[in-house]
C-alpha cells in the first residue's frame, strides 16, 4: 500500500509537471484552434434560403406528434402521402410525394445520414427493416421537389434525408419502452459518451406489434446501431457508423392456396465511413464510403394443388434475396467569395443483386454507376440569390443522363421571399424493372406473374415551382407556400398481357407506359406562441392527370395535417395530432381485381399526455396515449384499417 | 500547487540549456537594454506580438535600437543577466511573466499576453515586493464590451447562457458578469460545474431557457474537446454562441470580440513609449484595440442577419464599457 502511494506521488509530481506546461500557457485559451465543428454540411441552410421547397421536421416536432412509426412522420410534410402496401413484402408502409406509386414509393429519394437507403432490385425503402430508432433522429428535412443536381437520379418526387443526433455532446444513457394495445411492444437503450478524442453512441432496440386487424402482418424487429465521431487534428474528423437489424415479419393471406402465411426474414446491415477536412473556414472536403446490405427469406408452402400435368401435390416457393451495395462520393464545399458558394462532387457505387426468383432463376446481378455534380450559390444582391445546380450520371441500367436545375430565390425583406426553380430530374429504371422476370414455378409448370418489357427508358420529371415564405412576429409565426406543375413522363408502369399463358394470374409487364401531369398547392405553418404552445399545419391539394385513367388512385387530392402541443405547467404536456386523407376512387386496372370500391374521407386523431419528472436524479417522462381515438381509419384499401390503439410509454435518462 | 510550480519555475532557470537558442529574426541578445521584451517561446503569437511592439515603438520613438528581444530560454541561459540590466520588461505570454516576476532586478514590468486570472495570481504571489506595482494587458476582453457585443449585435436577445466552474474566480467572474449585465437589461442564466457534473447535464438546463449562449474562458468548462459538445449543443438549440477567441468563431460560434497578438504588442509599444517618456506604468487593463469576427454562414443557418464586422466594430467603440 505505502509502495503504491510512493508511486502515486511520483506520478503526482510528474503530471504536476505536465500541468505546469500547460499553466505556463494559460493564454492558449485565447489564441489555441479549435475544431471547426460546425461544418458547410452540418449547417442546416435556412429554409427561405432553399432552392425548392424544404420541410423540416425538428426533434421538438417528433416528440410532439408521439408516434412510433418513423413514416407517420412524413403525413406533417404537405403532398406526402403515407399508407400501407401490400404486396410481395406483406404490408408494409409506403411514403410517396405526389402520388404514382403502388406498392413501392420508386420516385423518391431516402437517404440516412448520406446514405442513401433507396433500394434495388425495386426501388424502394423498406422502412421497417432499418435499424434506427426513431429516438436517434436529430431532424429529417423533406426536399419536396425534383432534386437530382443534388442527390443524384431517383430523387424524383423528393428526397427525404434523415439526420441522426451527432454523438458529441453525448447526454450519457438514454431508455425508453413503450407498452400498447395491438402487441405493441417498443425498447430502446442508448448510450452516449466521449473517450478522449473520441464520441460515441451506441443504440439498441426492440419494435413489436401485431399490425393491422385481420391482416397476417404481425413483425418484431431488433437492431443496435453505433456511431463514432474521432477528432484527429483541429481539421479532420472521422466518422463511422455502423447497423444491424434483424426481424420477422408475417405475410400471407388466409384464403389463397398460393400466398399461404408465413414469416419472412429480414437482415440489413452498414457500414458508413466518413472524412471530413476543415480547408478553411467554409472551405471543407469530405470523402464518404459506405457498405449497406439487405436480404430476406421467406418459403411459402401452398396447399395442395391440382395442376395440369402436375397431379395433385403442395409445392415450396422459396422467394430469398440479398443485394449489397458499395458507394464512394467525394465532396468539395467551397466559398471562393463571400458571396459564392460552390459543390462539387463525384461519386460511384456498385449494386450486386442475388434474388433468383425474381429474375427468372438468374442467380446473380450488378449494376453500377458513376457521378459528378456542381452546385453554384450566387448572392447576386441581399435581396436575389440564384442558384443553379447539375448532375451528370453513367448507370449501367440507362446510360448517361443530365439532371440539370436553376432557381432563384428573391427576399422581399428579411420576412419574406419568393422563389422559382425549374428542375429536371431522371430515374433510372431498377434492375427489376429493367430485367426482371418473376416467375414461379410449380414443378415443371412456370408461371410468370410480372416481367420487364425490356429496352426500358428513364423515366423523365420537370417540375416548375413557385413558392412564397413567410416569417412573422419574431419568427414565431412561419408559413410556406408552393404552387407547382409537374410532368412525368415515360413513366414505367404494369400492364397485364392477356395472350401470355398463365397459371392463376395474367402476366403483366413493366413497359415505358404513362405520362403524368401533376399540379397543385402546398401550404405548411408553423406557429408558437410562446414556449409553452406549438401548432404545426400543413395541406396540400394535388390534382393528377395520369394518361392512364385505371392509375389514377394513388394519392388523395385532400390532405390536411394539424398538430398541437401545449406545456401545462411546470410538468405536464398535452399533445395533439390530426391526420385527415381525402377521397380515393375506386381501384381499377391491372388493381381491379382487388376489388376496393371509393373510399370517403378519413381521418385519425392521436392524443397524449405526459408528464416529466426527476426520479434518483434522473430526468424522466411518462406518457399515455391513443393513437387514432376515432374507430377505424381505412388507410388506402378497406383491408388495412387502423384501429384505435392506447399506449403508455416511459423514457428516463439514466 | 503554488510551491510545485515556483520550484519548478526555479529549476527552470537553473538548468536552462547553455546553448543559445534563437526565436527566428527576434534574438537579439545586448549586455544592456532600458527595454526586455522578454518573449515565453517562439510560438506565432508571441512573435506577432513582439514583431508588432518592436514596429510600433521604431514607428513611435527615436530610441527604438534600445529595445531587446529575447527569448525565456535565451535569457535563462544568461541567467536572466539581461533583466536585471533593463529599466523595463515587457513580458510576452505567460511563462515570460513567472519569470520576470521571480527575477530580482529593479525594472518595471508590463506583461502581455496574459489571461488575467494568471496575473493576477502572479501579482498576488508578489505581494509588496519589488514587483508590486507591475502592469498588464490582458487577453481577455473586459465583460462591459461582450455585453456590449451582445446589445449590438442581437438587440432582441436578452437571455445570455453562461456555464462555469466552480473555483473561486469562475465564481468572482460570474458575481461580476451579472452586475455588468443587469445594467444593461441581459439575463444571465446560469450554471456552476461542480467536480465530476457533466457539462451535457448543465448544457441542457440553461440552452432551452436562453437565446444565446456566452463562452467564457474557463478552463475547467471550455477545451478544445468540450468546445465540440458546446458548438453542437447550442447549435441543436438553434442558440447562438458568443466567443471570445477569433479560433471559436472559425469552429462555429456566431460572433467573438477578442484582440489580437498584433493589437496587443501595439497597445504595449505606446505604453513602453510613454514609460520612456514619464517613467511611470498606468496600473494593469484591459485591451484598447479590439476585433469583432462574425461567421455568417452560422448566422444564416441560425436565420439571423448581422452587421457586418466593421460595423459592430465601430458600434463597441462607441458604446460606454
Amino acid at each position: 500500500m505505502r509502495g503504491h502511494r510512493v508511486l502515486v506521488c511520483a506520478l503526482a509530481a510528474a503530471l504536476a509537471g505536465a500541468a505546469h506546461g500547460a499553466e505556463d500557457a494559460a493564454e492558449q485559451e485565447f489564441l489555441r484552434e479549435v475544431p471547426t465543428v460546425l461544418t458547410a454540411s452540418r449547417l442546416l441552410q435556412p429554409v427561405s434560403d432553399a432552392p425548392v421547397a424544404v420541410t423540416v421536421i425538428d426533434r421538438a416536432t417528433i416528440e410532439a406528434t408521439g408516434v412510433r412509426n418513423i413514416t407517420d412522420l412524413f403525413r406533417l410534410v404537405p403532398g406526402m402521402y403515407v399508407r400501407p402496401g401490400i404486396g410481395i413484402e406483406g404490408i408494409v408502409p409506403v411514403v410517396s410525394y405526389h402520388g404514382l406509386t403502388n406498392e413501392f414509393a420508386r420516385r423518391m429519394q431516402v437517404l440516412i445520414d448520406g446514405r442513401s437507403v433507396y433500394l434495388p432490385p425495386f426501388s424502394t425503402v423498406l422502412w421497417d427493416d432499418l435499424p434506427l430508432a426513431i429516438d436517434d433522429i436529430d431532424h429529417i428535412e423533406v426536399v419536396r421537389g425534383p432534386n437530382a443536381a443534388s442527390y443524384g437520379a431517383n430523387a424524383y418526387f423528393g428526397t427525404i434525408n434523415i439526420v441522426t443526433r451527432t454523438p458529441i455532446g453525448g447526454e450519457g444513457a438514454y431508455a425508453r419502452a413503450r407498452l400498447g394495445s395491438n402487441g405493441v411492444r417498443d425498447v430502446v437503450l442508448r448510450h452516449t459518451d466521449a473517450q478522449g478524442p473520441v464520441d460515441y453512441r451506441i443504440s439498441a432496440g426492440h419494435r413489436a406489434d401485431d399490425g393491422y386487424p385481420e391482416q397476417i402482418d404481425r413483425q418484431h424487429h431488433d437492431f443496435l446501431t453505433g456511431e463514432a465521431d474521432l477528432v484527429l487534428n483541429n481539421r479532420d474528423s472521422l466518422q463511422a457508423q455502423i447497423g444491424y437489424g434483424a426481424g420477422l415479419r408475417q405475410l400471407g393471406g388466409t384464403t389463397d392456396p398460393v400466398n399461404r402465411p408465413r414469416a419472412k426474414k429480414v437482415e440489413d446491415g452498414h457500414l458508413q465511413l466518413r472524412w471530413q477536412r476543415a480547408i478553411a473556414p467554409h472551405d471543407e472536403l469530405s470523402f464518404q464510403y459506405f457498405y449497406e446490405q439487405h436480404s430476406a427469406t421467406e418459403s411459402d408452402h401452398t396447399l395442395p394443388l391440382d395442376l395440369p400435368g402436375q397431379g395433385v401435390q403442395s409445392y415450396t416457393l422459396r422467394a430469398d434475396y440479398r443485394f449489397d451495395r458499395h458507394d464512394v462520393e467525394l465532396v468539395r464545399t467551397l466559398e471562393p467569395r463571400a458571396e459564392l458558394r460552390l459543390v462539387l462532387g463525384a461519386g460511384a457505387r456498385v449494386d450486386e443483386i442475388k434474388a433468383p426468383i425474381y429474375f427468372d432463376g438468374r442467380p446473380y446481378l450488378s449494376s453500377n454507376l458513376q457521378r459528378l455534380f456542381v452546385h453554384i450559390e450566387w448572392r447576386t444582391t441581399s435581396a436575389l440569390l440564384l442558384q443553379a445546380g447539375g448532375m451528370l450520371e453513367h448507370t449501367s441500367i440507362s446510360g448517361v443522363d443530365f439532371s440539370p436545375r436553376i432557381c432563384a430565390t428573391y427576399h422581399l425583406s428579411d420576412d419574406q421571399s419568393l422563389r422559382f426553380s425549374v428542375s429536371h430530374a431522371t430515374r433510372t429504371p431498377s434492375l427489376f424493372e429493367a430485367q426482371g422476370a418473376f416467375v414461379l414455378h410449380f414443378g415443371s409448370l412456370a408461371d410468370p406473374i410480372q416481367q420487364s418489357g425490356g429496352q426500358l427508358q428513364p423515366e423523365h420529371i420537370v417540375s416548375s415551382a413557385v413558392g412564397y415564405h413567410a416569417s412573422a412576429l419574431g419568427g414565431q409565426f412561419q408559413t410556406d407556400l408552393k404552387v407547382y406543375r409537374d410532368h412525368a413522363s415515360h413513366m414505367i408502369e404494369e400492364t397485364a398481357d392477356p395472350n401470355a399463358p398463365y397459371v392463376f394470374q395474367p402476366l403483366t409487364v413493366l413497359r415505358n407506359l404513362n405520362d403524368a401531369r401533376v399540379r397543385g398547392a402546398e401550404l405548411e405553418i408553423h406557429y408558437q406562441p410562446s414556449a409553452q404552445t406549438r401548432y404545426l399545419l400543413a395541406y396540400a391539394n394535388t390534382t393528377i392527370d395520369n394518361s392512364d385513367p385505371s392509375q389514377g388512385r394513388t394519392m388523395p387530392r385532400n390532405l390536411l395535417s394539424l398538430l398541437a402541443e401545449q406545456r401545462l405547467g411546470e410538468n405536464w404536456t398535452a399533445g395533439a395530432a390530426l391526420y385527415l386523407n381525402g377521397r380515393l376512387p375506386a381501384l381499377t386496372g391491372v388493381y381491379g381485381q382487388l376489388n376496393d370500391a371509393a373510399l370517403g374521407y378519413q381521418g385519425r386523431i392521436d392524443a397524449h399526455l405526459s408528464r416529466s419528472f426527476y426520479t434518483m436524479g434522473r430526468k424522466a417522462r411518462l406518457t399515455f396515449g391513443v393513437e387514432n381515438l376515432g374507430s377505424g381509419f381505412v388507410e388506402f384499401r378497406q383491408a388495412t384499417t387502423f384501429d384505435r390503439r392506447g399506449f403508455i410509454e416511459g423514457s428516463i435518462g439514466l | 500547487m503554488i510551491a510545485i510550480r515556483q520550484c519548478s519555475l526555479a529549476c527552470l532557470r537553473f538548468t536552462a540549456k547553455i546553448s543559445v537558442l534563437c526565436a527566428a529574426s527576434l534574438c537579439v541578445l545586448a549586455s544592456a537594454a532600458p527595454i526586455t521584451v522578454l518573449v515565453s517561446d517562439d510560438g506565432a503569437a508571441n512573435t506577432a506580438a513582439a514583431r508588432s511592439f518592436k514596429e510600433t515603438i521604431e514607428h513611435l520613438n527615436a530610441r527604438a535600437q534600445e529595445v531587446t528581444i529575447v527569448t525565456l530560454e535565451a535569457a535563462n541561459a544568461a541567467n536572466g543577466a539581461v533583466l536585471r540590466d533593463s529599466t523595463l520588461v515587457v513580458s510576452v505570454g505567460s511563462a515570460a511573466a513567472r519569470a520576470a516576476f521571480a527575477n530580482a532586478g529593479t525594472y518595471a514590468l508590463l506583461s502581455i499576453v496574459i489571461p488575467k486570472q494568471v496575473f493576477q495570481e502572479l501579482q498576488g504571489q508578489a505581494g509588496n515586493g519589488p514587483r508590486a506595482h507591475a502592469s498588464a494587458i490582458y487577453l481577455d476582453q473586459p465583460l462591459g464590451r461582450q455585453l456590449n457585443l451582445i446589445q449590438a449585435a442581437f438587440p432582441g436577445r436578452r437571455r445570455a447562457a453562461v456555464v462555469l466552474g466552480s473555483s473561486w474566480s469562475s465564481r468572482a467572474l460570474l458575481t461580476d458578469l451579472r452586475g455588468e449585465a443587469a445594467q444593461r437589461g441581459i439575463t444571465i442564466v446560469s450554471q456552476v460545474l461542480g467536480d465530476g457534473d457533466g457539462l451535457f447535464p448543465a448544457l441542457q438546463k440553461v440552452l432551452p431557457e436562453s437565446d444565446l449562449l456566452l463562452a467564457v474562458p474557463d478552463r475547467t468548462v471550455l477545451t478544445p474537446a468540450s468546445a465540440r459538445s458546446v458548438l453542437v449543443s447550442a447549435y441543436r438549440y438553434q442558440v447562438p454562441v458568443v466567443a471570445f477567441s477569433e479560433n471559436y468563431v472559425k469552429a462555429g460560434a456566431i460572433i467573438a470580440v477578442y484582440s489580437t497578438p498584433e493589437q496587443i504588442g501595439r497597445q504595449a509599444a505606446e505604453m513602453a513609449a510613454a514609460f520612456q517618456d514619464a517613467g511611470t506604468l498606468p496600473t494593469p487593463h484591459y485591451p484598447k484595440y479590439f476585433s469583432v469576427a462574425v461567421n455568417y454562414q452560422v448566422a444564416r443557418s441560425l436565420g439571423m442577419s448581422l452587421a457586418d464586422e466593421q460595423t459592430l466594430h465601430s458600434q463597441l467603440a462607441g458604446m460606454r464599457e
